[in-house]
């Protein structure tokens, strides 16, 4: 295996993810999620494979266009970026190689299966109208730039969560680390589905090795408790801003699961001072 | 219907930055930062025969501050040192007159693209020059930004 397939599994996750989010089809979407998911796990076993032989690996990665407009389309991209990933696999006997050639087999297939989709992609047309719920401009303007910042902010923690897990030894950090990239990976996939219905879905730029590496944990955690502190107060001025009772209890739902977060990561705090002997 | 035009140039940044990303062989690199709550833009840059051959940004900030590093380059990329140095002097004395968190945004991004500059020159008689860091003299974020992006 080579260090390019981190780069490559990553790009595969992100472009079958938002083709997820993308598509009219929520059945088949769900579908693409879950094949998502897989690539995902694909990323970690590497990712665990890499930090186990000591081999240096990057979450950088390159800009990632979602270029296709009908669902069949969306089937040929997701397609292209597993025989992208394929082609850098070879059968030789290790499990994990095996195991990731029969996934990419099965979805390959799977996705060959759509490619006559002919159903239109909405998600990047700019229409800026979320389905009935009517918005005056500032409240508009609010809730796409939250989006924006909060989809890439979302992506982030995944990310540096992700690094983090692989790097600390203490089971119960690994694990809370696990429930917040679980809690992230839904935030994302709300504040998507709604970009997608107002068409201005997009990937988020990549997270930089300066952002995930980061040289304290400690003061990553510290830093990690005000943001979610911050995220609240955004959740709590949107849900103020817009005049929609629906988005007002779903702003007030994530708000509310910020709390629990900042629990959790209160706890890893003291773990981790714990050990360190503050 | 011109603010229909700058919205959609705006949306368009935002789904799509330009030339974000880092180069893998820089002739130069520079630094704009907001000493206040850390948020930062690296710029790096090709240069070939007094031209912007190549550019690529990075920020560690907030969505304003991509939609202006994606904007400016997209510009200056192709231009002149000197042309490109105009432009950063234009968007720079503009700043007056912009929304205070767009102003420490964008002059955030041209005082990186000044600093990379300044690295570049000062490679040409040192190649081990350290990149130089330019902080901004304007506030951006409100505190619940502050806190977001001070990571």
């Amino acid at each position: 295996m080579t260090k390019r397939l981190f780069t490559t599994v990553h790009e595969a996750w992100l472009k079958l993810l938002f083709s997820s989010f993308a598509v009219q089809d929520r059945e088949w979407g769900e579908t693409l999620y879950d094949f998502s998911e897989i690539l995902y796990r694909h990323m970690r076993f590497v990712e665990t494979m890499y930090v186990k032989k000591n081999i240096e690996y990057s979450y950088e990665r390159p800009s990632i266009g979602l270029e296709f407009m009908t669902e069949g389309e969306a089937a040929m991209y997701c397609e292209e970026a597993i025989e992208r990933l394929r082609l850098q696999l070879s059968d030789n006997g290790d499990p994990l190689a095996k195991r990731m050639l029969s996934d990419l087999h099965y979805m390959r297939e799977s996705l060959r299966r759509e490619f006559n989709r002919n159903t239109k992609i909405t998600a990047f047309n700019k229409a800026m109208k979320l389905g009935d719920t009517k918005l005056d401009q500032s409240s508009l303007q609010a809730l796409v730039l939250f989006l924006f910042e909060e989809s890439y902010k979302e992506y982030e923690l995944i990310v540096i969560y992700g690094y983090a897990q692989t790097k600390v030894q203490d089971k119960r950090l690994a694990e809370i680390f696990q429930i917040m990239i679980d809690e992230s990976k839904f935030h994302l996939k709300s504040f998507a589905m709604m970009m997608s219905k107002m068409g201005i879905l997009a990937v988020p730029r990549m997270i930089t090795r300066e952002i995930y590496e980061f040289e304290s944990l400690e003061k990553f955690l510290v830093d990690g408790i005000e943001e979610e502190k911050g995220a609240k107060e955004q959740c709590r001025m949107l849900a103020e801003a817009v005049d929609d009772e629906s988005l007002q209890a779903f702003f007030d739902f994530i708000n509310n699961q910020e709390d629990y977060h900042i629990t959790l990561m209160r706890e890893a705090l003291e773990r981790v001072q714990e050990k360190s002997g503050d | 219907m011109e603010e229909k035009r700058v919205y959609d140039i705006t949306m368009d940044h935002m789904m799509r930055p330009r030339n974000y990303g880092k180069l893998e062989n820089p002739d130069a690199q520079g630094i704009g930062k907001n000493p206040q709550n850390g948020e930062m833009v690296i710029i790096y840059l090709e240069i070939e025969e007094g031209k912007i051959s190549d550019i690529a940004f990075q920020a560690k900030a907030c969505m304003t501050t991509v939609i202006a590093g994606s904007i400016f380059t997209e510009t200056i990329k192709g231009a002149t040192i000197d042309e490109s140095v105009e432009l950063a002097q234009i968007m720079l004395d503009k700043l007056d007159k912009m929304p205070p968190e767009e102003a420490a945004c964008s002059e955030m991004v041209a005082e990186a693209f000044l600093a990379a500059l300044e690295h570049y020159k000062a490679k040409s008689e040192d190649r081990d020059a350290l990149v130089p860091t330019h902080m901004i003299s304007r506030a951006c974020a409100t505190d619940i930004e502050t806190k977001e992006t001070d990571r």
